[in-house]
């Protein structure tokens, strides 16, 4: 038997090795993108898969969401699995529509005829000072759209379980992957493949006082916060839902039940963001257990800014006030 | 049966059907079929020139091919009507039928969407080393749309084994006639546009696929120049020699499908009293279909919520079971 080894890894490298995994598992998954090949991906994450799998496997595309979408779409119509990367979730918009109208209603409009196995990468979120068009969090759209599975890891370790649950899905998934966390958390993970269920949520922290639901890079964020409200006697549990569509919503609700509060934290803009989705969940479900009023910290309803992306992001100081003021309500 | 008669007669069962549902369409009986326009015989031709392991990709228009694939118009219909027995669980607009065991990809509600799509299948076929091709069939405002360009793009750069068929107005004026010359390793029939000549300002569709270095054809609207010319992209694209895009001109003066009738009946293939046996015989089979697809009965509400995923996930249920809880309450 061989002896199981795991090693320290960023998010980049376990997402690298999930890749290099599956596509030495099954011969049907290829990637394609924008500079995926021969580059490696605009944040490497692709790196040395070219060289091992060939340029018929790592797949270097034309400038055109739309058309590498629209292609992959095709591609997992013949029976193949594609990984499609778009190189921003920002430039996910030209492939909107291939997205939203074409891919994720592929299996419902052809009455399972077909379907559409295919895992859309993207990196997500703010604070590399990269503006309004490399910083943005769309996962609301997606999560509006019937059709499509959201996932958005927080470390390195669920990132390579949840992207081989990804391309083993039958269905579209759409791979939010925190670029601020690409190489900013290192931690243990095993070298070989294993999985993490999708639609499965993890309590990162225990607490009794108040629920904070946070992902992808705002995990740490709140965790923070919730250290900090600690010192004054406020106990946060912490939830990562880990994939955001379908969402774990017992895990969610069953927290609430215990401390009567909830607070969720998300980059994305506040009107309509996932947010709003969750407490209303939660507040179909567990109304009479409340004892205060559900709550979001979130990015502001406008535009990224450039310069002021502090301010802007819903960072540990703009959670601690929120969480004194849910926690001594 | 020859090839023209066989072209006749899938035009002519499309032609019934569009002229059915037309009324049904009318008295609010179903949703609207975008019907043939008076194409059938060109999408007949095309689905004629593949095997049966070449794929179609389709538009909500071109039943006719579907129909050349072997699906029966029974389940063509009940597809239509959308109830019971339709076999995409009435979850797809009349027209948009699909099915993966006869290679007919889902039409897409929009208008050039699909276009990229059969490229990306083509393209897998290449990589997985199978030699079937793509038949792409597109109206002529398709080819202004975005998705349109992507998909020539993506062709020409990944030389995927694809065929659009895009049909036109054959009725605008004639360009003078160019020298024919070769785009590909050997010639193609009809003709061809040359890299060194620039598109006029008035851009034919055959034109855009230069730029992208796909073997560009205009072609007129006869359903054998038709079959001939997919026949001949097919197989070059099966050998490898990439991706072409056919512009068949369609005179909208004459009905094609009266044309080809007149043919065979020239040719002594039938005459007028067992023409019109024929049709009767096949107009008793659409309205039998339909009455077969209304008398099975609505779909179940529950079905509302298949196909979302592979697997119903827990918001689905959940609300599957409070649409249930509506059923029961009435």
């Amino acid at each position: 038997m061989t002896q199981k080894t795991s090693s320290q890894k960023n998010m980049v490298q376990a997402i690298n090795e999930s890749l290099r995994l599956e596509m030495q598992r099954d011969e049907r998954v290829v990637i394609l993108g924008e500079d995926v090949g021969k580059v490696g991906g605009v944040f490497r994450v692709t790196q040395g898969l070219w060289d091992e799998f060939g340029d018929e496997r790592v797949i270097d595309t034309p400038l055109n969401e739309g058309g590498i979408i629209g292609a992959a779409i095709g591609m997992a119509a013949y029976g193949m699995r594609p990984v499609p990367e778009i190189q921003f979730s920002d430039f996910i918009f030209p492939a909107f529509d291939q997205i939203v109208s074409e891919a994720a209603k592929f299996r419902y409009r052809s009455g399972g005829e077909y379907q559409c196995p295919m895992v859309i990468r993207t990196p997500v979120g703010g604070g590399i000072r990269g503006g309004a068009y490399h910083s943005q969090s769309p996962e609301s759209l997606f999560i509006h759209t019937a059709g499509l599975k959201v996932v958005c890891p927080s470390n390195p370790h669920d990132a390579k379980g949840l992207l081989a649950s990804a391309i083993q899905d039958d269905d579209p998934v759409l791979f939010f992957e925190p670029k601020r966390v690409y190489r900013a958390v290192k931690m243990d993970v095993p070298d070989e493949a294993f999985t993490t269920p999708l639609g499965v949520g993890k309590i990162v922290r225990e607490g009794e006082h108040i629920t904070v639901v946070a992902w992808g890079a705002m995990l740490y964020e709140a965790l923070s916060a919730a250290e900090q409200v600690a010192e004054q006697g406020i106990e946060c549990e912490v939830i990562d839902p880990r994939t955001l569509w379908p969402l774990d919503l017992e895990i969610i609700t069953q927290s609430v039940e215990k401390t009567g509060r909830i607070v969720v934290v998300h980059e994305a803009p506040k009107a309509c963001g996932f947010g709003a989705e969750v407490l209303q969940l939660v507040t179909e479900k567990s109304f009479l257990h409340f004892q205060a009023p559900p709550t979001r910290v979130t990015g502001w309803d406008t535009p990224f800014p450039y310069t002021l992306e502090n301010d802007y992001l819903p960072l540990a100081h703009r959670i601690v006030p929120k969480l004194l003021e849910i926690g001594r309500y | 049966m020859s090839e023209l008669l066989s072209i006749y007669r899938h035009a002519l069962l499309a032609r019934l059907v569009d002229e059915r549902l037309e009324v049904l369409g009318r008295g609010g009986r179903i949703g609207v079929h975008p019907d043939s326009q008076q194409a059938e015989t060109v999408i007949v031709a095309a689905a004629l020139a593949l095997t049966e392991n070449d794929w179609v990709f389709p538009t909500a228009r071109d039943h006719a091919a579907a129909f050349v694939r072997g699906v029966d118009v029974a389940t063509y219909l009940a597809h239509v009507i959308g109830g019971a027995t339709d076999p995409l669980s009435g979850h797809a607009n009349p027209g948009c039928f699909c099915s993966r065991a006869k290679k007919i990809a889902p039409p897409t509600g929009q208008l050039s969407q699909h276009l990229t799509q059969a490229m990306g299948l083509a393209w897998a076929c290449r990589l997985r080393k199978d030699a079937s091709c793509v038949l792409a069939l597109l109206p002529e405002t398709a080819a202004d749309a975005g998705d349109f360009h992507s998909a020539v793009n993506f062709a020409g750069v990944t030389k995927a084994p694809i065929v659009f068929l895009v049909r036109t107005d054959g009725s605008r004026p004639e360009r003078p006639a160019r020298r024919a010359d070769t785009i590909g390793s050997r010639p193609l029939r009809g003709r061809l546009r040359p890299r060194s000549e620039a598109p006029a300002p008035d851009v034919e569709v055959a034109d855009k696929g230069i730029a992208y270095g796909v073997a560009s054809v205009d072609i007129t609207g006869d359903p054998m120049t038709v079959l001939e010319a997919v026949r001949e992209a097919a197989e070059r694209a099966r050998r490898g020699e990439g991706p072409t895009l056919l512009e068949a001109r369609i005179s909208p003066e004459h009905d094609s499908l009266e044309r080809v009738r007149r043919q065979l009946l020239d040719e002594g293939a039938f005459d007028e009293s067992a023409d019109m046996l024929h049709r009767r015989e096949v107009m008793g089979e659409i309205e039998a279909a339909i009455v077969a697809a209304i008398d099975a009965g609505p779909a179940s509400p529950d079905s509302i919520f298949d196909h979302v995923h592979a697997e119903l996930a827990p918001h689905l249920i959940r609300q599957r079971d409070e649409l249930r809880a509506v059923h029961e309450a009435v």
